[in-house]
């Protein structure tokens, strides 16, 4: 083969070559999260046989996934976050080997045996060359020739794929056709928010999903895209997925009431009366502002709550019913969240007597419990009988007898001693109840609902 | 090509070969096994990296408040089966250490909802601080692979030891005993 057929395969090998790259390469990430994907591909789950963080869905590779997300919303750098999982979890972790140490031998050892092969390669061409030293040598004039060509074609080589590699480079880079000269992302995740608000507010549900995938794009650890994200997945009806990104969200913030309120929704959606009643005591825990409880208020998560608790634990105690012989509470897989729920369904059920015999039969196993007996003590007190409400207040003073500062048995006994005129005794428990370090916001509510503290100010 | 000439080419090629060998076997050789190497950790011996956060109570916590005592940081999840058989250990060995506060026990809630872990403590005890926000980068600092695991941190702030699974109190005793005697 002559020099410049040889030059010209070398230089379509070396452009295709070089075009080829630049079609398949992703290039380097251009959103936080392509560079979360990206890194959590170059770490080894801890626990999982041949997967990365990125592929592993075991709690730890979740947890390192969601660490990842932060650091890179924070605008840590690579080199910091694989500090960071190396410091942690040793060398193992990473997929790319340190070039330092023992281990940096796995990197040298292969450019030591590919130099070993070279050399044995030139060794067996030199002796090659030995057994040819016998053909005649073309003229000086045709040698140089060969050289000048050589060169020529060379450099024509050398131009051809350094362009393509300039091409390579603009097409690769990591701004888009709208990014600024410095690559900055100048769409900030506020503004897509904003966006995605926007269109949710013109009813464009599709836009706004759009909007909230841009800007977990940018920022994967943004609690707020993440909850609505989800949302907006359970309004199209999938609720698996919606559970994913609300349950990432709170990973990301546990004290983000919106997020909170909607895994609320979604549990009800699922049929999980009891995880939404968890969700929905955290949200009230979380002092939620007041669109979320208008929300809360609209779509009548309280009373689902309520009306899906209720009908699972009377599905439990009417088959308890159902039963010849009981057996203890304490027997059974029954709580006793699980038994106040109990009472409170039966007892909204118009099943009083049953509600007050229920507890007694809780009561049987756990004679002391607070909760119980402020309970049972309450149903009394509700009936509005006054004989009724003289043995509830007994009750609610062993509850308290049994725990000083129980929030139910003091306002329970609050609004016992103010049907009974004792206001001053009102008085007494209702400031004890404030005094507390926490008031559950279901009595702080019924307080409310009930006028209690106008009852009992004058 | 004479024999003698074939035979010098093999060991030209044999030898970069068997080098390359050699070495790969150097690099295995010296590393600790997979075993060996998730039941020691990087962080042991180095300044306990940092636990901070709210607890489940809703009070702030710092670990590094509790300088110049023991520490047991402990990852649990309240439906874990070793966690829930753990725990009375944990409760038995704080109920040791309560009234001379020498040595105290932080628990670190690893993914897992607070409402959980509240009725977890409510039904097995114990009254130690329990670490809910900031838990996912003490978990990640301290390299944690599964629940529950425990690390004890010394007086000086340095993490001295590691326990994949359950810890018992005797244990931990040993270990303070083991180390405190230590020159």
């Amino acid at each position: 083969m002559s020099w410049r057929a040889a030059s010209w395969i070398a230089a379509v090998v070396v452009a295709a070559g070089a075009f080829l790259y630049g079609a398949l390469d992703e290039g380097p990430p251009k959103t936080n999260a392509d560079r979360v994907r990206v890194l959590a591909e170059d770490f080894a789950c801890p626990v999982c046989a041949g997967q990365s963080v990125a592929e592993s869905d075991v709690p730890v590779a979740r947890e390192i996934r969601r660490q990842i997300a932060v650091w890179v919303d924070e605008g840590r750098s690579d080199a910091f976050i694989r500090d960071q999982l190396v410091a942690a979890y040793d060398v193992d972790i990473d997929y790319n080997p340190s070039g330092s140490g023992i281990t940096g031998l796995v990197w040298i050892l292969p450019l030591l045996a590919g130099g070993g092969i070279a050399a044995v390669v030139v060794v067996m061409l030199r002796s090659d060359r030995r057994s040819a030293q016998d053909t005649p040598q073309p003229p000086m004039a045709v040698r140089r020739r060969r050289w000048r060509n050589a060169a020529v074609w060379t450099v024509a080589v050398v131009v051809v794929a350094g362009a393509a590699g300039l091409l390579v480079a603009r097409s690769s880079g990591s701004r888009g056709t709208d990014g600024s000269i410095t690559g900055e992302i100048r769409v900030t995740t506020r503004e897509l928010i904003f966006e995605a608000q926007r269109r949710l507010g013109e009813g464009d549900m599709e836009g706004a999903i759009t909007a909230y995938d841009e800007a977990l794009e940018l920022q994967p650890s943004s609690a707020e895209a993440l909850t609505y994200r989800g949302w907006l997945t359970s309004r199209r009806g999938d609720l698996d997925t919606a559970v994913e990104y609300l349950d990432d969200a709170i990973a990301v913030d546990p004290a983000y009431p919106d997020a909170r309120l909607f895994r609320a929704i979604v549990a009800l959606d699922q049929g999980d009366g009891s995880g939404a009643a968890s969700e929905l005591a955290v949200f009230d825990s979380l002092d939620p502002p007041p669109y979320a409880e208008e929300l809360l208020t609209q779509a009548r998560v309280r009373e689902r709550v309520t009306e899906t608790r209720h009908a699972a634990v009377l599905q439990v105690v009417d088959g308890l019913a159902a039963i010849e012989e009981r057996p203890a509470f304490g027997e059974t897989a029954l709580g006793v969240d699980d038994a106040l729920v109990a009472a409170e369904a039966l007892a909204a059920r118009g099943d009083l007597l049953d509600a007050v015999q229920f507890l007694d039969w809780v009561l049987e196993s756990r004679p002391n419990d607070p909760d119980v007996l402020a309970s049972r003590g309450w149903l009394l007190v509700r009936s509005g009988d006054p004989e009724l409400l003289a043995v509830g207040v007994e009750y609610l003073d062993t509850a308290l007898a049994a725990e000083g500062s129980h929030a139910g048995g003091l306002v329970y006994r609050a609004f016992a001693r103010s049907q009974q005129g004792d206001v001053d005794g009102a008085r007494t428990d209702l400031s004890a109840f404030d005094a507390l370090q926490q008031q559950p916001p279901d009595l702080v509510r019924l307080i409310e609902a009930q006028g209690l503290r106008d009852a009992i100010s004058g | 090509m004479n024999s003698g000439g074939r035979r010098r080419r093999s060991l030209w090629i044999a030898l970069p070969v068997a080098v390359v060998a050699a070495l790969l076997v150097v690099v295995l050789a010296t590393r600790d096994s997979a075993l060996d190497r998730r039941a020691s950790s990087p962080i042991l011996g180095g300044l306990a990296p940092p636990v901070v956060g709210m607890t489940v109570a809703g009070e702030t916590f710092d670990l590094d408040d509790w300088r110049g005592r023991w520490v047991v940081v402990n990852f649990f999840q309240s439906t874990c089966v070793p966690c829930i058989m753990e725990h009375p250990e944990l409760v038995e060995f704080d109920k040791r250490h309560s009234a001379a506060g020498d040595a105290r026990i932080v628990s670190v809630v690893f993914d897992d909802t607070v409402e959980n872990v509240r009725e977890f403590f409510s039904a097995h005890g114990g009254d130690w601080p329990v670490v809910a926000t900031g838990a996912r980068e003490a978990a990640v600092a301290y390299g944690v692979t599964g629940v529950p695991e425990s690390y004890l941190v010394a007086p000086s702030g340095v993490v001295v030891w590691k326990q994949l699974g359950g810890v018992t109190a005797d244990g931990i005793d040993d270990v303070i005993a083991r180390l405190s005697a230590a020159p």
